[in-house]
């Protein structure tokens, strides 16, 4: 019987295993080849080669310059304000339906999306036209805040959810309990609120690292595979090395993104986990 | 069910290190030998020269030639490099279409150099043509045909304005004839050639074109838009626009004024203005005295994966010999110079036997025009825009600056970000 579920089990397993295998295991090991190959075809072992010509490479580093950026901006302010709006809701309203209308911009395709935002930042956009100026403020300095409102506008209503239900899974006691301790609701919040948001913080904070990184659909539709220098993305440059079929610095360049990803993740899981079940 | 999961934590870091090491490992075997039979894709839905050169060629070596057609260049660009990297696809493909530096950086095409480069002499080419798509002074590619714009000076114009129209045109020496011109557009650059005029955007193209080598190097991964020569240009491009020389489509009379006539050039007796007499026309060159050309039509360059190279280098040479370039299914000029000869003569003679080309136009003319051309035809060696991604860049930059919409520092900042980033990467 036990025998008969482990094979249930197994069987059960197996296509998201068998897809998990030949759609990410496999490709990530033939894409290693290349990075330590000097040509896409017959090509020869280079050594660290292609990872020495990466960290000198003035696009890639303007890249990784920008989306550092991006994620030092988005990231906390992306859970700052779900923290606060989640909290807000939470407070105000009895349902969490209200939560719905920030989702909407996630619906949106990112076509649509970018056509909204050209609309507004274009030379003959809505703000050019109010401030009396034709700018193509995607051209100018204001190019990376342009970027963060996109990102914040089409994101904060998946974090919200993942906040409120976070939430809703405290229990009523501690709230109590609390009352009854005279903690206020600062303390309240930091002392309890934000420990048992853990899980929920850390999803959110995977999630928000992901999504940066997908805010490169929009900025491609606004301005292309060049966009100016404000907002020239990883993976614009990712997106560039394959349409110039340099597989060596566009897996390299992944493999070093995997690491240094996987060590942000794992060191803000010991952190944040191991701070929540305190 | 914990059993599974044991297994499967103990299993897979197995089982991705095999794959791993497979993945490291494996390698396609390639088969060698040069056979009887080649492939070709042209991305065109036909091409007349190639099509007759495949037949001819397999008349005269017994070779077959295999000529594939595909229309759309986006789908031809999509189809030909996955089968270049997958060491497969035709024998020849067709570099007009491909991004051509690119593709050979990664070490897709094969270098012309180790299998005709020595048939290849200045006696027989317009050299300078095929050596201008020397890359890393490799030959990834050759031209098989050209065009290029011409301009005969108005003596009585340039005398009127103190200026030597024996001098020649250069790039440089624009300056000096922008700075003679009145500013009441009462004389025009030039008469536009009946194309609509030497507007903005078509003085710095051409001024831009001639002096590119000084902006961008795709082999020494140099570029520089914000050096002070760009900016020059641009201010050079804005001077003529204040000054009122310029003439574009937008305006209602014809210029009855102006420095040069300009004419589009694709043979000895043929420009866009008909049959005219060349005497008196030149090129415009840059600061290393060579002119400008356009070829944008199929260019042949060697599969590095396909198992007949040396076969299908032969047959490139055969598309760039006298037989092949004197026959009338190839547009424009041909870059082989007997071929040239032969071109003009035959052109010539069904002109005057279908009336097109009048007794004013004798075979005395032909001869002068024919050396003229020559002459001018020697001295062309810059690409006109060699690289599609580049052109792009330079015209959604600079179209706003002409306009008006931009000013000079942004442009050039923008460009030497834009090039530089495509440059580098």
């Amino acid at each position: 019987m036990y025998k008969k579920e482990n094979i249930k089990a197994f069987l059960l397993m197996s296509p998201g295993l068998i897809g998990f295998f030949m759609f990410y295991i496999l490709p990530f090991n033939f894409s290693v080849k290349y990075a330590f190959t000097d040509k896409p075809v017959k090509g020869e072992f280079a050594g660290f080669s292609n990872f020495t010509n990466l960290f000198g490479s003035q696009p890639f580093i303007l890249g990784v310059t920008n989306t550092f950026k991006m994620l030092v901006i988005c990231v906390p302010l992306s859970l700052v304000l779900a923290l606060f709006l989640g909290e807000t809701i939470h407070g105000l309203f009895k349902s969490r339906k209200i939560s719905i209308f920030f989702m909407f911009p996630m619906a949106i395709p990112s076509a649509c999306t970018a056509f909204l935002f050209r609309s507004f930042v274009s030379d003959n956009g809505f703000i050019s036209r109010i401030l009396g100026v034709q700018i193509n403020w995607l051209d100018t300095e204001r190019a990376l805040l342009i970027a963060v409102v996109i990102y914040i506008w089409k994101n904060i209503g998946y974090n919200l959810i993942i906040i409120l239900a976070g939430i809703a899974e405290i229990p009523v006691e501690y709230k109590e309990w609390a009352a009854v301790e005279g903690m206020g609701d600062i303390g309240y919040f930091f002392k309890i609120e934000l420990p048992c948001l853990g899980s929920s913080i850390f999803i959110m904070l995977v999630m928000s690292i992901i999504n940066v990184l997908k805010v490169f659909k929009e900025l491609y539709m606004l301005s292309g595979n060049y966009p100016s220098e404000g907002i020239y993305m990883l993976q614009h440059y990712m997106n560039n090395q394959f349409l110039n079929m340099n597989y060596q610095n566009l897996t390299a360049a992944s493999l070093v993104i995997t690491v240094v990803t996987g060590l942000v993740l794992v060191l803000a899981s010991r952190i944040i986990l191991s701070g929540g079940e305190g | 069910m914990k059993r599974i999961c044991k297994a499967v934590k103990r299993g897979l870091p197995l089982l991705v290190s095999l794959t791993f090491l497979g993945g490291c490992t494996a390698q396609t075997a390639v088969q060698g030998g040069d056979g009887k039979e080649i492939t070709i894709s042209v991305s065109d839905s036909e091409n007349g020269y190639i099509a007759l050169a495949a037949q001819r060629y397999q008349e005269k070596t017994g070779v077959k030639v295999n000529v594939e057609f595909i229309e759309e260049s986006d789908k031809y660009v999509q189809i030909t490099t996955a089968e270049l990297l997958n060491q497969g696809g035709p024998d020849i493909v067709d570099a007009s279409a491909l991004n051509l530096y690119k593709t050979a950086e990664q070490g897709l095409l094969g270098d012309l150099n180790e299998y005709i480069g020595d048939k290849l002499s200045s006696s027989e080419y317009y050299l300078s043509m095929l050596d201008a798509y020397l890359y890393n002074s490799k030959r990834y590619t050759v031209p098989l045909n050209f065009n290029f714009y011409a301009y005969k000076p108005v003596d009585e114009a340039f005398t009127e304005n103190g200026l030597d129209s024996k001098k020649g045109i250069t790039a440089q020496g624009f300056e000096e004839i922008i700075e003679a011109l009145p500013d009441d557009g009462s004389v025009k650059l030039s008469d536009g050639g009946g194309w609509g005029g030497m507007s903005g955007r078509d003085l710095f193209e051409t001024l831009y074109g001639l002096e590119q080598e000084r902006f961008f190097d795709m082999a020494s991964k140099t570029v520089n838009f914000d050096g002070g020569e760009f900016e020059s240009i641009l201010g050079l491009v804005a001077k003529a626009q204040s000054k009122n020389i310029l003439y574009s489509m937008e305006d209602t009379e014809d210029p009855s004024n102006y420095l040069f006539e300009e004419y589009a050039i694709y043979g000895p007796t043929n420009c866009h203005n008909g049959t005219v007499d060349y005497t008196g026309f030149d090129i415009m060159t840059n600061s290393s005295g060579k002119g400008m050309f356009s070829s944008n039509s199929f260019r042949p360059a060697l599969n590095a994966g396909g198992k007949n190279k040396e076969t299908a280098a032969d047959f490139i040479l055969f598309l760039l010999s006298e037989e092949m370039q004197s026959s009338p299914e190839l547009i424009f000029s041909p870059v082989n110079r007997a071929a040239l000869k032969i071109t003009a003569k035959r052109q010539y003679e069904s002109g005057v036997a279908e009336g097109y080309i009048t007794d004013d136009f004798t075979a005395e003319n032909l001869e002068n025009n024919i050396k003229i051309f020559d002459e001018m035809s020697s001295r062309l060696g810059v690409i006109n825009y060699p690289i599609p991604q580049i052109r792009s860049f330079i015209r959604e930059e600079i179209n706003p600056y002409i306009d008006g919409e931009q000013d000079a520092e942004q442009t050039l900042l923008n460009l030497q970000h834009k090039i530089s980033t495509y440059v580098n990467e």
